[in-house]
């Protein structure tokens, strides 16, 4: 652990015009290493021996049902927590001991955010401002950045705003800092559809900048959409940690032909394990043989009225992973 | 500096609350009413008014001010989901609870003087006698009731740490304030009772030499100064009471004070150590609660 060097010295960025952070990690090291985690509350165990690593520049999708200790895991990564035992640390920083250099580093968007009430959104913002090195112009600056991404434009007081509203600067607090390593409890609860699609769409750009983004939803097809990797906890268990594609085994091909019999079966049996139902076919594959499928249907007299490799349901995963648990 | 900036906004938001000003105006109605009203400014001196204002005003509506300025401190914010927005910017929860202290100290500070220069106004142009030295006291008295309203603030905010919600805090608020100002000193006059019993039953016989008399004030004032100690004890428990005996001491009693003549280094040493034990307690367990 002694090799990984960081810096956390706040620098000036001449070009971005606001503050930001550089880590420097050795190869192979993991940005965010998680070591036996646990939190005890009086006789529950909120989290149980959490082991976890997460690369620079990923985005992590933390599932599990609700009390799973997906929010207590953040906590205990942004120095919120003190956890009953383990280790955490970001960026090679040991979290419980120096959290105030974690939060320079990270941001956070808590479930559901709050902010002072009687406050405008930007004067909210140019407050938690002031705990970073910034001149006011450079923090205004890029407070009208932050409030232009999450489109956010309104001077109306933060007690008049709807959850949405609240959700959207929670975002832009969360990245007053310019992280890089933010942290998203349950983001787009509260978001209209609208909203859930630029908060994806900020995802994918925070992605592209080299950002590390942990993010816990109970949304699965939303982690499908912008995660790579997925963490499934279940009662402070982490029971699996994948790449997305990997929940999968092999292809699952959809196919319809026309007309629809009995010798479906025998033909296509050649290419993996075949189910069907409601007039489809599922075909379980080790290689994508959607040609071949199409080929040997047209030569033995059938149509095709849909062909596609059907994406991993999460979902089903997600079930069956609890599933096995209980 | 954090604890500065934190201190800022606390002091920023007191000032300008619809509780607060509310607060100082029924303050400001209420001591220059008790100057008018004639009560302990008979003497027409100015100096006295600072007990008119001190007894009438700080002492009952000054408690108040602070405990509604503390009970809801943090309970508030964690209620609202604030708090953990703020703590995960960087900044200690040590400077947090700093700013908001020093933030509210410093709006009662502002709230005191201003009563007290327009009070202090007040009786001048009622025709009050006034000298240099009444300036000097007027700073002291400043000093000293600021301390006592964040004495008053320490326990709302002790109740503001350990509640979870802000109704809850305040009833403890206002139970520890019962207790301290009003029931201790009834509470030391019942401890004082049990202990050493009721008065001594003395004959008293008149004798030429007028000896007997002599031994029947000897037993009653030490029967007495066993009940004062007592009571006493307990008194130094109680904030108001450590108030007005240190406002009393520095306002150098005339003679309708003088009761208060007695050494009054314990309420000084009680007045003092109030407001620092609950502001401790409240800032060790602020440190060690869970920000959930």
């Amino acid at each position: 652990m002694s090799l990984i060097f960081y810096d956390v010295k706040i620098n000036y960025n001449k070009n971005k015009k606001y503050l930001f952070t550089k880590i420097f990690l050795n190869q192979g090291e993991s940005l965010i290493e998680v070591e036996n985690l646990s939190k005890v509350y009086g006789k529950f165990k909120a989290l149980d021996g959490l082991n976890l690593t997460i690369e620079e520049n990923e985005v992590f999708g933390f599932l599990g049902p609700n009390g799973s200790g997906k929010t207590t895991t953040i906590n205990l990564l942004m120095g919120m927590l003190q956890p009953t035992e383990g280790r955490v640390s970001i960026a090679g920083i040991d979290v419980v001991r120096h959290p105030r250099e974690i939060k320079k580093i990270c941001g956070y968007l808590p479930e559901n955010v709050g902010f002072y009430d009687n406050m405008s959104a930007k004067s909210n913002l140019l407050y938690f401002s002031e705990f970073y090195r910034m001149s006011k112009n450079e923090a205004l600056s890029r407070i009208n950045e932050l409030l232009e991404l999450v489109e956010l434009d309104t001077d109306k007081k933060v007690g008049e705003f709807s959850k949405g509203m609240k959700q959207r600067l929670g975002m832009a607090q969360a990245l007053l800092n310019d992280p890089e390593v933010i942290f998203l409890d349950e983001p787009t609860s509260g978001l209209d559809p609208q909203g859930a699609r630029l908060f994806r769409k900020i995802i994918r750009e925070q992605k592209k900048e080299g950002k590390t983004i942990f993010f816990s939803s109970h949304i699965l097809s939303e982690v499908r959409d912008v995660c790579e990797t997925v963490g499934i906890l279940y009662r402070g268990k982490l029971i699996t940690k994948r790449k997305i594609d990997e929940f999968s085994s092999g292809y699952r091909i959809l196919v319809q032909p026309e007309p629809f019999d009995d010798n479906l079966m025998d033909l296509l049996s050649e290419f993996g394990e075949i189910s069907m139902s409601d007039r489809m076919i599922l075909i379980t594959s080790e290689r994508d043989c959607r040609l071949e499928v199409s080929k040997k249907l047209f030569e033995n007299g059938y149509y095709l009225k849909e062909l596609y490799i059907k994406d991993i349901d999460l979902e089903e995963v997600y079930m069956k992973a609890i599933g096995l648990e209980e | 500096m954090s604890v500065i900036v934190v201190a800022k906004k606390e002091f920023a938001d007191q000032i300008t609350s619809k509780r607060f000003i509310a607060f100082l105006i029924i303050l400001l109605l209420v001591c220059i009413y008790s100057v008018y009203s004639g009560f302990f400014t008979s003497e027409r001196e100015a100096r006295n008014i600072f007990m008119a204002i001190a007894t009438f005003g700080f002492n009952f509506i000054g408690s108040f001010l602070g405990l509604l300025v503390g009970f809801d401190l943090i309970t508030k914010e964690r209620e609202s989901g604030s708090l953990k927005t703020l703590l995960s910017h960087p900044v200690f929860r040590d400077q947090v609870i700093n700013g908001k202290a020093l933030g509210a100290f410093g709006a009662f500070v502002i709230a005191v003087t201003l009563v007290t220069i327009i009070t202090f106004g007040a009786s001048l142009m009622k025709g009050f006698s006034t000298s240099m030295e009444d300036f000097v006291i007027a700073v002291k008295f400043i000093v000293v009731t600021s301390v006592y309203i964040f004495t008053m603030f320490s326990i709302g905010l002790f109740s503001s740490v350990i509640a979870k919600k802000s109704s809850t805090s305040l009833m403890i608020a206002f139970g520890i304030f019962l207790l301290v100002s009003f029931l201790m000193p009834f509470i030391g006059i019942m401890v004082a009772q049990s202990i050493v019993g009721p008065p001594p039953e003395v004959h008293y016989v008149e004798t030429p030499d007028g000896s007997q008399g002599v031994e029947y004030n000897r037993i009653m004032d030490d029967y007495w100064e066993r009940v004062r100690a007592i009571t006493e004890l307990f008194e130094l428990l109680s904030p108001s009471n450590n108030y007005n005996r240190v406002v009393i001491d520095f306002l150098r009693p005339t003679e309708m004070y003088s009761f208060g003549a007695r050494d009054t280094t314990k309420n000084i040493v009680g007045f003092i150590l109030y407001p620092l034990v609950f502001f401790v307690l409240s800032y060790i367990k602020f440190l060690r609660s869970d920000i959930l």
